[in-house]
């Protein structure tokens, strides 16, 4: 059973933060240089890196799909991420989930059709954890594929929501996370529309219709975030160079 | 420069690579980051789809009795038919031009000719760069062989074949450009640093 613990204290979060402030958030494109697309995102103190691969041929044959290009997304966490991951290696349950989840956000921007009988590959690995990983990483796996010269029908902002001592909030930390009362990771494209959606805990439903408003104003917030670090990228030299 | 992200509007009538931008409602969208400059919505990052006529360089892999298989370095392999005078190994670089696109994404090629490996140079950048590789009506290209005195084969897959002594700058100014790619007045740029660099 979870331990009580305040994580509101004279309307402030442990971080400091407002209920619905986002924390830092930093980005850089074309991190990696054998990858065709990467993007690195520091949002709090989550470190997380994505990169993109593709479209290239499918192999085996039979994983080809003659009307479409094939996505697959792998979200793997450090062994060294977080205190929970610690010795972990390889896929875990949440793993899983979270490359499935990933694939079928990201299937939603990808242009898909324009590369029947290809394979892109997405890779995301959290490198430092501190709550919210999923939706940092679905936010930089977009990044990544923009990076990669995939078309794309536009990008993905995605935020959590939640509640913690009765208190609605965004942006939840690790402890938020873990002892909060709900969670709620969400994530949008650029119409607005919401293209990934997760609940977990007990939330009303006029609260989870006031968390959709704050994450909706959250995402406009991180997209401009998005739109500033891709301006600043192709503004100048890029490191992303030949290979022999 | 007005920088286009995927799913900008693109007010202004322009032409592009058929990936580059899409209509939806008669309005038109980019679909990757790109600028628009003389009627032409120009891609910073773009995967490569071939067109029929493409010179591609690619590397055989497999040879049967009258077919060989060729690794273009992109997702589309490519397949060639031998003849007589086509004169190939498994390991050679070959420069043909696309023929027809399969609907499995093989390539049919033609014209091939093999290339010398002895004292060749064989690289690889993403094919969204080659475009700049080349310049305008080839200037750059032109630019670079003047100051280095090397040959430069180009394919517009990405692989990029050079022989000649000063091999190493040529390779300095493709990776000076391809780190540029996305800005502007680049061959005045290149033409300094081949003058420099010696």
């Amino acid at each position: 059973m979870a331990k009580k613990m305040k994580l509101i204290i004279n309307g402030k979060r442990l971080d400091g933060r407002n209920p619905l402030e986002l924390r830092n958030i930093s980005i850089k494109l074309g991190v990696i240089k054998n990858a065709d697309g990467s993007a690195y995102i520091e949002w709090g103190k989550n470190k997380i890196i994505a990169s993109a691969f593709g479209p290239k041929e499918a192999l085996p044959k039979h994983l080809a799909d003659p009307h479409r290009a094939v996505l697959r997304c792998v979200y793997m966490m450090a062994p060294f991420c977080s205190l929970e991951e610690h010795g972990k290696i390889g896929f875990t349950r949440r793993s899983v989930e979270i490359s499935k989840l990933l694939k079928e956000a990201l299937s939603d921007i990808v242009l898909l059709d324009m590369f029947p009988n290809t394979i892109i590959d997405v890779y995301v690995n959290v490198l430092q954890a501190d709550g919210s990983t999923r939706v940092a990483s679905l936010t930089a796996a977009s990044l990544a594929l923009l990076n990669a010269g995939l078309p794309l029908k536009g990008l993905i902002a995605a935020v959590s929501g939640g509640k913690a001592d009765n208190t609605l909030i965004i942006d939840l930390g690790k402890e938020e996370d873990n002892y909060g009362q709900a969670d709620m990771p969400i994530a949008y494209n650029s119409n607005g529309d919401i293209i990934l959606f997760q609940a977990d805990g007990l939330l009303t439903k006029e609260e989870i219709e006031k968390l959709l408003d704050y994450t909706n104003e959250a995402a406009k917030k991180i997209f401009e975030i998005e739109r500033n670090a891709i301006y600043e990228t192709y503004g100048k030299e890029m490191k992303k160079t030949l290979r022999m | 420069m007005k920088i286009y992200l995927p799913g900008d509007l693109i007010k202004d009538d322009v032409k592009a690579n058929k990936v580059a931008i899409r209509s939806e409602n008669g309005k038109t969208y980019a679909c990757v980051v790109g600028t628009v400059k003389d009627g032409f919505f120009k891609p910073f990052e773009l995967a490569y789809i071939p067109s029929v006529n493409d010179k591609i360089i690619g590397i055989v892999y497999e040879k049967k009795a009258r077919i060989a298989f060729v690794d273009t370095g992109t997702a589309f392999n490519g397949i060639l038919q031998l003849t007589n005078e086509v004169n190939i190994e498994q390991g050679s670089i070959i420069m043909a031009r696309v023929m027809k696109i399969e609907d499995d994404n093989n390539l049919l090629l033609t014209d091939v000719k093999t290339l010398k490996k002895e004292n060749a140079m064989l690289i690889f950048i993403h094919p969204s760069k080659i475009a700049r590789i080349i310049g305008k009506e080839g200037s750059m290209l032109s630019l670079i062989k003047e100051k280095t005195q090397c040959q430069i084969l180009i394919g517009l897959n990405g692989y990029i074949v050079i022989y000649g002594k000063n091999v190493k700058n040529v390779i300095k100014a493709i990776n000076f450009i391809v780190e540029r790619a996305h800005l502007e007045n680049l061959t005045n740029q290149v033409s300094s640093l081949l003058s420099k660099g010696g």
